[in-house]
C-alpha cells in the first residue's frame, strides 16, 4: 500500500499515513495532539496549521506525500493547565480504610488438619477482621500465588483486603506497601491523584488534557462523532485508556513503585466521559429524555482496561445521578460532606459545564445547566485555563485597571483565565466601558487590558450567557424547593478558574448572588476529592450518596429560560436584590 | 359583609405628553396618562385618574399594500401626513403616531431633514401631541430621531423606539431636547425591565417613559401579549419600578395584518363583510389591551378609534362598590 510521509514542524517529526487521511489524524500518529474544538468537521478554523506557509484546516484537509506542516503552539492541546487543586479533601475525614493490609499467622497444614491453603487464608482472616467468613473470598489470581508465598513466610502471610459494598476481597498477598490512585476524568482535563493507602495522603498528582477534546471541545461533539464513525466509542474509550496508562507510568515512575503495588482505582467523570471509559452506546444520552446506559456501574478488573496496575485489583466507578448529574457531581457531594452538613447548602460545579446540588435536611436537589465552557477560556477569544501568562486577576480601582499574570510579574500576559475573566467584566461594567446589558459604550467595541489580549463584544456576551445559565440554575433549585437564595448558608465552589476564585467580581457581574463572603469558599477539583475520599474510606457508600440525590431537568417547562433573560444582565434585572441601581 | 379589594404599594408613573407654548412647545393641549394604583377600570380599588388615549397611525409614504377598508377610510389623505393627521384628530384621535418609514433605504431613503420637514408639517396641521417613530433601520433611525429630537425641542413628542441595540442614542436625544420616549422590548417583560433599566441609569427621569411590550393581534399571540402586559402592570403594583410606566401598543398594524382582517368576502363567503370584519378585528384587540391596562392605542381605522373610544369612557365611569 502506498503512504503518505508527513513531515511536522517544528517538531520534526516524520509520520508515515495513509494518503487521504487527515492532517489531524496524522498529526495524532506523531503524537501531536491538536485541539479540535468543532469536532473535526471543518466548521471552527481553530486547528489552522500552516502547509507550506498556507494556513489550512487540520481536521479536514488530507495529507499529501512529502507534505511539510508547522504546527503553531495556539492550536495543540497539551500544555493546558489542569485542576489539581485538592484542598477539598481531607484526610482526617476518612474513618475505615476501603483497602487494608492484614498480617496472618497460620498452623502449618498436617495430616489431621489438611484444610485447604485459601479456606486456612479465610478462616484466619474472618477470626482477625471479626467478620463471618461466608462475606469473604480470594481473587482468583491471588491463589496462584498463594501456596508459595505461604510456605515462604512459614505460614505468616500479608493480605491486601479490599471492602466491596457486600463482601471482602482479598486482591493479594504481599508486604509491599499498597497504593490507591484517584482518576477525575473531565470532559477537558484528566486528573489522577497518587495515594498511599495506608495513610490515605496522597503523594503526587498528575494532570493533562483529555485526548477525546481532539474530537470536540464539548461532550455532544464526542458523542456525535461516536455516532457517525463505526468503532468510535472504542476508539474514545482507548484515548482515555490511553491518556490513563500514560498518567499512571508518570506517577509510578516519579514515586518509585511497581505498576502492582497499586490495587485500587477510583474514578469519578460525567455520565458521557463515565460512558465512554466504559465503552458504553451514549446515542440516547444526548437525546430527549436523555437516558443513560446505567448510573450505578460495578467495579472493573484494571487488566481488562490495560492498565498499568495490579491486573486483577479493581477500578471503582462513582455512580451518576442522571445523563447530566454524573459522578463527578457525586464525588463533589461526598467531599463536602454535603449530606450531613447542618444548614442549607449550595454546591456549584463549574467545569465545562455548570451542575449543582441543593442540599438540606433531608433532601438533596441537583440540576445540569449548559453553561458552556466559556470560564475554562473556551470559545473566549484570548480564554484560556490557568496557565503561566494568565491573567488572572483584575481590578478597577477609580477608573484605573490593574492585574495579576499568572508566572508573577516576570511573566508576559498573554490571555486571561475563568477568574481573570470575571474580574475583567465586573471591572469594564464598574468603569462603564460596558453597560448592563453587556454592550461597550466605547466607539472601539472591544477592550485590551494588555497588548494583544482583549475582551471582545461576543466574549462579554458569552460570558453573560455562561454566568446567566448557572444564576438561572440556582434560582431554579432554590424556587423548586420553595426557598429563597438569601436563605442559603454556604455556597461551595468548585472547577479550574484559576489559583483562585475572585468571588467578589463574581457577585458583581451576578454568576452568584450578593451574599456574605464568608458564605462562599472555592473548593478547587471537588471531583478528585471525592474519589479520594472514596478511595480511602470505606463508610462512604456513593451509591447511597448519589441516590439520595433528586435530579431536576432544566428542559422541561419554561422556568429556566425564564430565569435565564433575567440572569442575562448585568448583574441580573433584580437589581434590588443585587443592592439597587 | 365588607367588600374586599385590592390595594396596592406601587403605582404607574405619570407621563404627560406633548408640551404647549407656556412650556416651551406649541401644542394647543397636552394628555396626561399614567397614574394609576389600581388594575384597570377598578377606581373602586385605587385611583385610575387618567383615561387610556388613542394615538391614529400615520405613515409618512402612501401605504398602499393596506387593506381597501382600511385605505377607503382615510379617502385622499393617506399621501399627505399633514392632511391625514387633521383628518385623524378630527375624526377622534387623541393623538397621532408618525412612522417615518420613507427614511428606509428600501422606501426611499430619504434624509433626516426630510423626515424632519414631515414632522414639521404635522406639527402646523394639528393641536395634539405628537408621537415619531423611525424606520426602523437603527443605524439611519440614530440620525433620523436625534435630527427630530433636535428640530423640536421643547415639543415633548414622544419619540422612538429605544430598543437594546439604540436605547443610549435615543435616550440622549429625548434628555437633551426634553422629549418623552418609547421603551421597546420583544415580548419579554424581563427584557422590558432591562431596557427600562438602561435608561434610568442613563438617568432620564422615569416619567418620561412609555413601555412598548409589543403585541400580537386577535388570533395572533394576543393571549401572550396580554399576559406580558398584565404581568408588567402587577409588577408595578406590587412596587417594580422598573416596570411601572404607561404602556403603548400598536393594536392597528398588528390587527390589520391578520389574514381574517384583511380577507375579501368574496373569497370568504362564511366571514362576513369585509368592511365591518377588519374594524371589529382592529377593535377587539385594542379592547382586550385595555383590560390589561395599555394606556396609548395606537390605531389605524378611524371607525374602530371611535368604537374604542366610546368604549374607554364607559368603562371609565366610577364604580361604587356593591
Amino acid at each position: 500500500m502506498i503512504q503518505a510521509t508527513v513531515h511536522f514542524l517544528p517538531d520534526d517529526l516524520r509520520v508515515s499515513v495513509r494518503p487521504g487521511c487527515t492532517i489531524a489524524q496524522a498529526a495524532q500518529e506523531a503524537q501531536i495532539f491538536l485541539s479540535l474544538p468543532c469536532g473535526g468537521r471543518g466548521a471552527c478554523g481553530r486547528c489552522t496549521v500552516l502547509v507550506d506557509g498556507q494556513p489550512v484546516s487540520a481536521c479536514v484537509t488530507p495529507v499529501t506525500d512529502n507534505m511539510t506542516v508547522t504546527v503553531p503552539d495556539t492550536v495543540r492541546l497539551a500544555g493546558q493547565a489542569v485542576l489539581t487543586d485538592i484542598r477539598s479533601y481531607d484526610v482526617t475525614k476518612n474513618r475505615a480504610p476501603r483497602v487494608r493490609q492484614v498480617r496472618l499467622s497460620m498452623e502449618a497444614p498436617t495430616l489431621d488438619d489438611s484444610i485447604n491453603d485459601a479456606s486456612r487464608v479465610t478462616m484466619a482472616l474472618a477470626r482477625q477482621l471479626d467478620i463471618r467468613q461466608e462475606s469473604l473470598r480470594i481473587e482468583p489470581a491471588a491463589l496462584v500465588t498463594l501456596p508459595r508465598s505461604l510456605r515462604d513466610g512459614d505460614f505468616n502471610i500479608t493480605a491486601n483486603v479490599f471492602y466491596e459494598s457486600d463482601r471482602v476481597t482479598v486482591l493479594s498477598f504481599s508486604e509491599r506497601p499498597i497504593y490507591g490512585i484517584a482518576i477525575d476524568i473531565g470532559t477537558t482535563t484528566v486528573v489522577t491523584a497518587l495515594c498511599d493507602l495506608s495513610t490515605g495522603l496522597v503523594l503526587d498528582t498528575v494532570g493533562q488534557s483529555n485526548p477525546q477534546a481532539e474530537y470536540g471541545a464539548d461532550v455532544i461533539s464526542r458523542v456525535v462523532y461516536t455516532e457517525e464513525h463505526e468503532g468510535g466509542a472504542k476508539e474514545l474509550q482507548d484515548m482515555i485508556t490511553g491518556a490513563l496508562r500514560e498518567s499512571i507510568v508518570n506517577l509510578t515512575e516519579r514515586a518509585g513503585i511497581m505498576g502492582s503495588d497499586i490495587l485500587v482505582a477510583v474514578v469519578a467523570g460525567n455520565t458521557v466521559m463515565t460512558h465512554f471509559f466504559l465503552n458504553l452506546p451514549t446515542d440516547y444520552l444526548r437525546r430527549e429524555p436523555y437516558v443513560p446506559v446505567a448510573c450505578e456501574f460495578p467495579p472493573i478488573l484494571p487488566g481488562e482496561l490495560n492498565l498499568p496496575m495490579l491486573p486483577h485489583g479493581r477500578v471503582v466507578i462513582l455512580p451518576a445521578v442522571s445523563s447530566y448529574v454524573g459522578g463527578d457531581i457525586t464525588a463533589g457531594v461526598i467531599a463536602l460532606d454535603l449530606s450531613s452538613r447542618p444548614g442549607l447548602n449550595l454546591f456549584v460545579d463549574v467545569g465545562t459545564n455548570g451542575e449543582m446540588v441543593l442540599a438540606g435536611t433531608g433532601f438533596m436537589m441537583a440540576c445540569s445547566c449548559s453553561a458552556g465552557p466559556a470560564f475554562e477560556g473556551s470559545g473566549i477569544s484570548h480564554g484560556s485555563r490557568a496557565v503561566r501568562g494568565a491573567i488572572d486577576n483584575v481590578t478597577c480601582d477609580n477608573g484605573q485597571i490593574t492585574y495579576d499574570v499568572i508566572g508573577g510579574p516576570g511573566a508576559e500576559a498573554k490571555s486571561l483565565c475563568g477568574s481573570g475573566l470575571i474580574s475583567l467584566l465586573s471591572a469594564l461594567l464598574q468603569k462603564g466601558v460596558i453597560d448592563r446589558s453587556g454592550r461597550f459604550t466605547t466607539e472601539e467595541k472591544e477592550f485590551f487590558i494588555a497588548p494583544g489580549v482583549s475582551m471582545t463584544q461576543d466574549d462579554v456576551f458569552n460570558l453573560i450567557r455562561a454566568k446567566a445559565a448557572i444564576y438561572a440554575g440556582m434560582r431554579v433549585l432554590v424556587k423548586n424547593m420553595d426557598m429563597k437564595l438569601s436563605g442559603i448558608d454556604n455556597i461551595f465552589v468548585s472547577g479550574g478558574f484559576g489559583r483562585s476564585l475572585n468571588i467578589g467580581g463574581a457577585t458583581n457581574i451576578g454568576m452568584l448572588p450578593p451574599l456574605p463572603m464568608s458564605s462562599f469558599s472555592y473548593e478547587g477539583n471537588t471531583s478528585l476529592a471525592g474519589a479520594l475520599r472514596v478511595l480511602n474510606d470505606r463508610t462512604i457508600t456513593p451509591e447511597a450518596t448519589s441516590g439520595a440525590i433528586v435530579n431536576l431537568e432544566l428542559s422541561v417547562g419554561n422556568q429556566f429560560m425564564e430565569e435565564f433573560t433575567m440572569a442575562s444582565f448585568l448583574p441580573h434585572t433584580e437589581l434590588d436584590f443585587f443592592g439597587g441601581v | 359583609m365588607p367588600y374586599l379589594t385590592e390595594k396596592s404599594s406601587g403605582s404607574i408613573s405619570t407621563v404627560v405628553l406633548g408640551a404647549t407654548k407656556e412650556n416651551g412647545g406649541t401644542r394647543g393641549y397636552t394628555l396626561t396618562i399614567g397614574g394609576q394604583n389600581s388594575l384597570p377600570f377598578q377606581n373602586y380599588e385605587g385611583v385610575d385618574p387618567h383615561r387610556a388615549v388613542i394615538a391614529a397611525e400615520i405613515l409618512d409614504i402612501e401605504p398602499v399594500s393596506w387593506p381597501d377598508e382600511l385605505k377607503k377610510a382615510w379617502g385622499g389623505v393617506l399621501g399627505d401626513p399633514a392632511a391625514w393627521a387633521k383628518k385623524a384628530v378630527e375624526g377622534g384621535a387623541d393623538m397621532v403616531y408618525i412612522k417615518l418609514l420613507s427614511a428606509d433605504p428600501d422606501n426611499g431613503g430619504r434624509s433626516a431633514n426630510d423626515c424632519a420637514e414631515t414632522v414639521r408639517a404635522v406639527l402646523e396641521a394639528v393641536p395634539c401631541p405628537v408621537a415619531v417613530q423611525g424606520c426602523g433601520v437603527d443605524e439611519i433611525d440614530k440620525g433620523v430621531i436625534s435630527k427630530v429630537a433636535e428640530a423640536f425641542a421643547g415639543e415633548n413628542l414622544l419619540l422612538g423606539l429605544a430598543g437594546q441595540e439604540n436605547y443610549a442614542t435615543v435616550t440622549a436625544a429625548c434628555m437633551v431636547h426634553k422629549h418623552t420616549l418609547i421603551s421597546s422590548s420583544p415580548l419579554d417583560i424581563n427584557i422590558c425591565k432591562q431596557i427600562n433599566i438602561l435608561i434610568s441609569e442613563m438617568n432620564m427621569p422615569m416619567n418620561r417613559v412609555v413601555i412598548d411590550p409589543s403585541i400580537g393581534g386577535l388570533g395572533y399571540g394576543l393571549e401572550y401579549s396580554y399576559s406580558v402586559m398584565e404581568r408588567g402592570r402587577i409588577g408595578s403594583l406590587q412596587g417594580d419600578k422598573m416596570l411601572a410606566m404607561p404602556v403603548i401598543g400598536f393594536i392597528g398594524s398588528e390587527a390589520w395584518k391578520a389574514k381574517e382582517a384583511q380577507a375579501h368576502e368574496s373569497d370568504f363567503p362564511k366571514w362576513g363583510s369585509e368592511a365591518e370584519r377588519g374594524v371589529l378585528w382592529e377593535t377587539i384587540t385594542a379592547t382586550s389591551l385595555l383590560q390589561a391596562g395599555i394606556d396609548i392605542l395606537v390605531m389605524r381605522h378611524p371607525d374602530a378609534i371611535n368604537i374604542v373610544k366610546a368604549q374607554i369612557e364607559a368603562l371609565s365611569q366610577p364604580v361604587t362598590a356593591a
